[in-house]
């Protein structure tokens, strides 16, 4: 059985099929590519699956289990995260605030723990917890290398890093399922020659099964697994790299016909 | 430059020898006030502690998680008075009647967090500017909370009397230390809150709320408890102004002063515990002191009544420290957005790089 599995999604926004009747499967610890033109659905997708919208039908399953009609906190508490097309930091914070925001679900410190958190030093409750998940997030600050702006906040950072904080707040979650809304939009060829590699690592090293959309091509056929192939909300194929490349009616839908 | 040589050092209150100086120093200047300063100061010092807590309660929710709150005077009343009534009708001794009183404060503000779920900005401003002005009423309606006439404070018994264990105090020196050492609690509880899990989770919900949700943090949860935590603050600083005034009414609690401890935290610095007490203590000094020496300063005091009396007002200089305030709130605003803090801050700086 595989790991994440969308079953007949669909939803309507007005009049307009926004999704409409999408199925797809990705086994655990795949990377899974969504391509399609601006527009065509890709990212409601992603909402869907997040329960920021709420299908119309349809099912989404992580292990078996229905996502559909759970809160996006709960989604996020069984183990999906995500980065967003137009990055959605928390830009009043530093770095390291919003990677340590990504270790919320794991972390249990309420109220009353939290302003007591230096009444007993370092034996504190709060304070325990915070420095074992700052260890945590340190492996993920060297992993993605941001080190020199670990202390900075985030309203003053170039846009490829803050790409790359935003990747590290959702490894930052430990994921099951990592969704990638356009990780390289904005980034220049070097960085995004070191995206790929990321990518790769985090398949590799985290483990993590990966739901990539993505717009450069030659990125998508170098790591991808499997491809799924959306216009205007329908599916228009589904396969591997090489299938995909060459299908008629992909290559219609983003080179217009003859 | 001071060098971490562990996580831990960074949720540290005090990280290193010059902060440690700074607050001994800092301590020793407050716990030794009384000494040189006059009694009516001493009021003054009590009445700006307790605004300190409600400002840095405030700043909670308003710097720290982004929700507006124009009734905060509300929670206020509700700890002025609840405090009062559990000690005069229930007997309950002070020190549990104020954490009671700030508790009921909290539960008040949880039932104001929930339409907050739904509300935003300019909307939300007008539900808790009805919600404060409703407590002021439905206070004033009832005669077991003294009606229109008010309450008065019974004396400040810091024991159990039913115990018969009594220690009451009598002065407002006495009061001082009381309120100090509660301050300098809550102040630091809040400051630990801010840099643990609940504190960035209200940090995330200001920044991007959806971004904070798809991560994990609960809206509904983290939006009333942000509500709470600050309705209790609130309820804190209101229990112990109840007993600085020694009495108070509904009119106490009014409108206007929702907005004066608003004007104190966007002053002070929105999102910064240090900005809401350097706002709090400039905007409650200006409101209490700053008209009556500005009237007894040599030459242009008179002159300056004169002009006041003439152009804005029958009652003397009132107006005047209003059109100062304004101007004050105006100024930093346009100048400096992030207030007073923002102001420390670039001395701080100033100094750290001389003569650069």
């Amino acid at each position: 059985m595989s790991l994440f599995k969308v079953e007949n999604l669909s939803i309507q926004f007005g009049g307009l099929k926004a999704v409409n009747n999408v199925s797809f499967e990705v086994e655990e610890n795949a990377i899974f590519s969504i391509i399609g033109p601006n527009g065509s659905g890709k990212t409601t997708i992603f909402n869907l699956i997040n329960g920021i919208y709420k299908p119309d039908s349809g099912r989404i399953l992580l292990n078996g289990e229905d996502l559909v009609g759970s809160r996006p906190d709960r989604v996020a508490q069984k183990g999906i995260a995500r980065t967003f097309q137009n990055i959605e930091l928390f830009t009043n914070a530093t770095v390291m605030d919003n990677l340590m925001l990504g270790r919320h679900i794991h972390m249990k410190t309420g109220v009353w723990s939290g302003v007591t958190a230096t009444l007993f030093g370092r034996r504190s409750r709060a304070a325990k917890e915070e420095v074992k998940n700052r260890e945590f997030v340190e492996q993920i600050v060297d992993f993605l290398d941001l080190q020199s702006v670990r202390d900075k906040f985030v309203a003053n950072l170039a846009y490829g890093k803050r790409k790359l904080v935003e990747l590290g707040r959702a490894l930052a979650l430990e994921p099951t399922v990592l969704l990638l809304d356009e990780p390289s939009a904005g980034m220049n060829t070097e960085e995004k020659e070191d995206l790929n590699i990321w990518i790769k690592d985090i398949q590799e090293i985290y483990k993590t099964t990966i739901l990539l959309i993505e717009h450069d091509m030659n990125m998508i056929m170098g790591i991808s697994d499997r491809i799924l192939a959306i216009n205007q909300g329908e599916m228009i194929f589904e396969g591997v790299p090489h299938e995909v490349q060459r299908h008629p009616e992909v290559i219609k839908a983003y080179l217009g016909e003859e | 430059m001071d060098m971490k040589r562990e996580y831990y050092e960074d949720i540290e209150l005090i990280g290193s020898g010059v902060v440690l100086f700074w607050s001994a120093v800092l301590l020793l200047f407050l716990f030794t006030l009384p000494l040189y300063v006059p009694n009516y100061h001493i009021y003054l010092l009590n009445v700006i502690i307790v605004h300190v807590i409600l400002a840095v309660g405030l700043n909670i929710l308003v710097g720290y998680t982004g929700q507006i709150s124009l009734g905060h005077a509300g929670f206020f009343a509700i700890g002025a008075y609840g405090t009062v009534f559990l000690m005069t009708h229930f007997h309950v001794p002070f020190i549990l009647a104020l954490p009671l009183a700030a508790f009921i404060a909290a539960f008040f503000g949880f039932i104001l967090g929930l339409p907050a779920l739904r509300l935003e900005g300019p909307y939300l401003a007008i539900a808790t500017l009805g919600f404060g002005l409703a407590i002021m009423h439905v206070i004033g309606t009832w005669d077991i909370f003294g009606g229109r006439m008010g309450l008065h404070a019974p004396p400040l018994d810091l024991g159990i009397p039913q115990m018969g264990f009594s220690w009451v105090l009598g002065s407002d020196v006495s009061m001082y230390y009381l309120i100090l050492v509660i301050g300098i609690i809550m102040v630091v509880g809040a400051i630990n809150l801010m840099k643990t899990r609940i504190g960035r989770a209200f940090v995330a919900i200001r920044d991007s709320d959806i971004a904070a949700e798809v991560m994990g943090v609960n809206l509904t949860i983290y939006k009333t408890l942000a509500f709470a935590v600050s309705a209790f603050y609130a309820g804190i600083a209101g229990g112990l102004f109840g007993f600085v005034c020694g009495f108070f009414d509904p009119f106490t609690f009014n409108m206007i002063l929702s907005i004066i401890f608003l004007v104190m935290v966007v002053v002070g610095g929105l999102g910064s515990i240090l900005g809401a007490i350097m706002g709090a203590t400039l905007i409650t000094y200006l409101q209490y002191d700053l008209l009556k020496n500005v009237s007894e300063a040599p030459y242009v005091g008179e002159f300056l009544t004169n002009i006041s009396r003439k152009w804005f007002t029958v009652i003397g200089l009132e107006n005047v420290g209003g059109i100062a305030l304004g101007l004050i709130m105006i100024g930093i605003v346009i100048f400096e957005p992030l207030g007073m803090y923002g102001v420390w801050i670039r001395i701080k700086k100033y100094w750290m790089t001389w003569p650069f």
